[in-house]
Parts: C-alpha cells; structure tokens; sequence
C-alpha cells in the first residue's frame, strides 16, 4: 500500500477529455449509450457515489478515485465523505480528537498529509533554563506538550533524584525543576507520556538494584509530586523496558532486563495495568494475545532490552530494534547495529481491533526512511550521549534528540515536529 | 389474477410490464414499497418504474433470501451476498441503481461494499481501465480523439 505513492490529481488532456467525454452526466450518457460496454459505475448519481461507495474507501483510495476524472474529484471534495473515510482509516476517536485539533483544515488536507508526512521538517528549538547539574542516562517523556525530564546520573556517576519540565505550550519555553524528588534515586528507569501525566516504572538504582515498583507524576496538579502506585503483584523488576499508553489509561510494558532467580535475562513478556481501575494492577499478557490476532503468521518479538515503543492511534504499539540476545555491545549503540545488520528488524505488535493502514505504513516509514530509528552514540569519552525517542500524538509524530555534553554544561534539544495541521500550500485535489 | 391471490401478496409490475407475484414481508424490505403499503396507496399492483424485469427478479430473489435466512446462521447469508453481488459492472450499476431508488438497505450495503472493494488499492490508471473500459480507455488516449476533443473548447 505505502509504495503507492499518493495520487494526485492533474490537469491534463486527458482530464477533459474525461470531463466532456464520459463523466459529465449529460454528454456522458449519450456516449454510454453508444457503448454499452462503458460500465456505469462511475456515472451512478452523485448521491449514491460518495455517500454509499467513496465513504467505504480508504483516504489513498479516495485520492486515488478522485484523480480518475473531474466529476469524482468534485464528489470527493464533499467534507462529510472526507470525514467519513477518515473515520474508516483511523477510527472514531481519533477522528473526533483531529477535528478539535485542527478546526481550520479539511479533512481532504488532513488525510492527505496524515498519509504521506509530506509536511515534515526539522526545527531547531533554542528554549530558556538550563538542567543543573548535568545529567546522563536520564529518563525522559513527553507529557501532552510538555518535556519531562527526571533520574539519571550526575558528575562522578553521582545518581540524581530531581525532575525537570519544559513546557513547549509557553511564549518562552524555559526548563524548570520541580519541587519533588523520586525516591529511590534511579538512572535510566522507563517512561511513558500520558496527556498531563507521567508514569515510571521499575529502572535500576546506584548500586545496581533493579526496581519493580511504579510511579506516577501528575502536572495538571498545582504541586506535581511523584506517587507510589501500590500494586499486590508487580512484574519482576528489570530495566531497559519500554511502556507505551493505549486506550488513554492503560499502559503497556515490554520487554527489558528482568530479574530471573538469580539471573538477569533479557524479557519477550508484556504486562498491562488499566489506571482507571479502583485498584491498579499489573497483569500479564498471554503470548497467544500476540498471535491470536496477527492470524498463522504473526510474529512475537523475540526478548530484547532497550528498545523503542511508539503509540499509535487506534491502540498500536510498535516496538522496534533494541538489544536482543547473542549482541553484546555498548547499549546506546546497539540499536545501530541492529538497523545495520537487518534493517527489516522492526517488529510490529499490534493491539486493537483496528490493524490495517496505520501500521503497516508507520513499518514502512521505519524501513525506508532512517529517521524513525532510534539512535545513539557513545560519546568519545562516555561523556556524552545522545537519546532520541519519538511519541505519536493525535496529529504530530515528535523525536526529541538530547545532546548532552558534560564539559560544556549544554543541553541541545533538537525537536523535529511534524505538526501536520500548520502547513499551508499542500493542500490535496486543489 | 388479483381474485386469485393469496393474501398478503403483492403484485411488483417492471418497467417493461412483467409482473411479480411477492410476499409483501419481502416486498417491504423495500422501503418505498413499505411506505405505500403503510399509507395504503398500494392497491392491487404497484408499478417499480425505472426498473426492468431483469433486475426486479434480481432484487425479489436477494430480498427472498434475506427474508428466508433471517433465523439461518449469519455465515451462510455473507455466503449467498457476497455471491450475489459478483456480477458483471453493468448489472452492478442497475442493481445499485434500483436499491437507491427502492430503498433497498441490505441491498445497497452489499452492492456498494463490493464496488468499494474493487477500487480499494488500486491506482488511478487501474480505475480506468477497470471502471471506465479498456478499449474506451485506449480510443480516449489515442491521438485521433486527442486531437478533436483538445481542439474543442473547454470551460
């Protein structure tokens, strides 16, 4: 699907030709009449057409359609039908959320750049404040439009306990640290970006001890401090886990380095807890979760630490590269070696009841186009580190790229949003 | 004829005449047929204009079986639709026309769930080959045509 690029529509001869010639409804009938082998299908009346045969279709097939002749590129321009197909390809919520989001746009535009992300650009983002002490191997989010940094290691590998925000809302964005400590102190601990809360789970502390407990930092209060979810059970306590959200309060987790007995092994296993129970808990999901809706050839990722999750809309998480098993290099380096070796290793896991466009394009974009790949690089003395994640929310895909260098005291974020509402001069069909 | 019939039957008379002999449960899935019985306009035959004998049978036979298999296993219904409505571009187009017309729900959702079906994919080039004729589609883009339809003028 995704290697059909999206069609555009053009003004040619040809077009007129349609335009005169066959889709006009009042000189078309008289040439259908001289051949009766034209099939009607596209002459059928302008009611039946969009509302009952273009709004089944998909956003690439409506652009595909209207390209065919002028009178279906009018029919298509009809915003409702747009809505609709809209609604085919990602789901009601999402539709409803875009529509809030984006009230000027038509949802021709909007499916268009949706589908090919043909909008994107970098945008250096220079922002005020500044992340004292330096930091490493920190942990870091995004939380509606708001960065939250926290954890993390200091000078002399001393471990840090303090929590930063920028917020990306404000006329000036500035970096402030927050008045609340996470307890215990920990680097690298996961993450997960819930609209105005921050969920953190297990993580590794000074001494090496790995964690299984749960927090949860909520910005939307006047004093943002961290909780303890208190769970009975909890999985066994790892690190280099990734936590995605789905269905707005339920998290996610996979994978990562657990504890096993004695043993730290790398996990293949995925917990769920719902935060809009009365009682929290961690539950495991069962592997058969994973195949059972992929059909006979799903695949399961094989365990893995360090890896990316990205949410999707519709409830998909995508989980790519990381740390597998039989590599043993340097952990911020691990993810480029595995794009290198197999560049198709990006592995699809798929929840929801929605499994089609979205996914297998976001794969695509992940095998063709580099960007979507984690990437890290030890620095040249292990003083610097570069950490990139990238978050999916209704109408943007961000990746935040932190460039920390401990000499100079610096925190360069680059930002690349892809903001698909705010661009001008693409607009689809015109 | 209309002494002779059963009750709760409904005589369908085509575009071109012929008749039909329906129980009126299948005659009321149509709901321009429903609506006149209601508003007891439907005396003993009911013209369908616009619609000939061919595709009238069509429909009797695809409300028939919707009609029959209502307590039947849902499957075996996709089975007989998905049939049903595997037919040449141009029946398609008649049927779709005249579900439109008589309000045919079931009917419609079928037809036009197989046409959304052929077009999902496809390129531009392949819709028009495909929807608007191969040969139509070679004459169009052949230079004789070119010529007199780019020489005429346009809007």
């Amino acid at each position: 699907m995704s290697s059909v690029s999206y069609p555009v529509f053009k003004e040619t001869c040809q077009q007129q030709l349609d335009q005169s010639g066959m889709c006009s409804p009042k000189s078309g009938q008289l040439l259908y009449n001289q051949n009766p082998e034209i099939c009607g299908i596209l002459q059928l009346s302008d009611e039946v057409l969009p509302h009952n045969i273009l709004s089944r279709l998909t956003p690439r097939d409506v652009a595909s359609i209207g390209s065919v002749c002028r009178r279906i590129r009018q029919l298509t321009k009809n915003d409702h039908v747009r809505k609709m197909v809209c609604q085919n390809a990602w789901g009601r919520e999402v539709t409803g959320t875009l529509e809030l989001m984006t009230k000027k746009l038509r949802w021709g535009h909007l499916a268009r750049e949706l589908t090919t992300l043909e909008a994107i650009c970098w945008r250096k983002l220079t922002v005020g404040g500044a992340v004292e002490p330096s930091h490493c191997n920190f942990s870091a989010c995004a939380a509606g439009n708001r960065l939250v940094l926290f954890g993390g290691e200091g000078i002399n590998m001393q471990p840090m306990a303090d929590t930063f925000v920028l917020n990306l809302d404000a006329v000036n964005p500035e970096w402030h640290q927050l008045e609340c400590r996470i307890i215990p102190t920990r680097a690298l601990g996961p993450y997960t970006l819930m609209p105005q809360r921050v969920l953190f789970s297990g993580g590794c502390t000074d001494v090496g001890v790995l964690l299984s407990d749960t927090y949860l930092l909520d910005l939307m209060t006047d004093k943002p401090t961290w909780k303890e979810i208190p769970t009975s059970w909890a999985p066994p306590s790892r690190l280099g886990h990734s936590l995605s959200v789905y269905g707005r309060t339920k998290i996610l987790m996979f994978g990562g380095l657990a504890k096993s007995g004695n043993l730290r092994l790398r996990s293949g296993e995925a917990y769920t807890i719902d935060l809009e129970d009365e009682k929290p808990q961690w539950r495991q999901l069962e592997c058969g979760a994973f195949t059972g809706i992929g059909g006979q050839n799903a695949v399961v990722p094989p365990p893995r630490l360090d890896h990316v999750a990205v949410s999707m809309p519709c409830g998909r998480i995508i989980i790519f590269g990381g740390s597998i098993a039989g590599y043993t290099l340097l952990r911020s380096f691990s993810c480029w070696i595995l794009q290198r070796r197999n560049r198709r290793g990006g592995l699809l896991m798929f929840l929801g009841n929605h499994q089609n466009l979205l996914g297998v394009i976001a794969h695509a974009w992940l095998e063709e186009q580099g960007f979507w790949f984690l990437e890290g690089t030890p620095g040249r003395n292990g003083v610097s580190m570069n950490y990139t994640s990238c978050a999916w929310q209704a109408n943007r895909i961000r990746i935040h790229d932190f460039k920390f260098q401990k000499d100079h005291q610096a925190i360069d974020i680059l930002l690349v949003e892809i903001e698909l509402a705010l661009c001008e001069g693409l607009t689809m069909l015109k | 004829m209309s002494s002779s019939l059963e009750k709760n039957m409904l005589i369908l008379r085509s575009s071109d005449g012929e008749e039909f002999i329906v129980p009126e449960v299948v005659a009321v899935m149509s709901k321009a047929i429903k609506n006149m019985v209601e508003d007891e306009c439907a005396s003993n035959t009911i013209p369908v204009p616009n619609v000939d004998a061919n595709i009238l049978a069509m429909v009797i036979e695809f409300c028939k079986k919707h009609d029959e298999s209502e307590a039947e296993a849902a499957s075996d219904l996709k089975t007989f639709d998905s049939e049903f409505v595997n037919r040449g571009q141009e029946a398609l187009y008649d049927l779709i026309t005249a579900a439109n017309f008589r309000d045919v729900k079931e009917l419609l959702d079928a037809l036009c769930q197989n046409v959304a079906e052929m077009i999902k994919g496809k390129s531009v080039h392949h819709i028009r080959i495909q929807f608007l004729g191969y040969q139509l589609f070679e004459i169009l883009t052949s230079n004789f045509i070119w010529n007199i339809w780019c020489d005429r003028d346009f809007d």
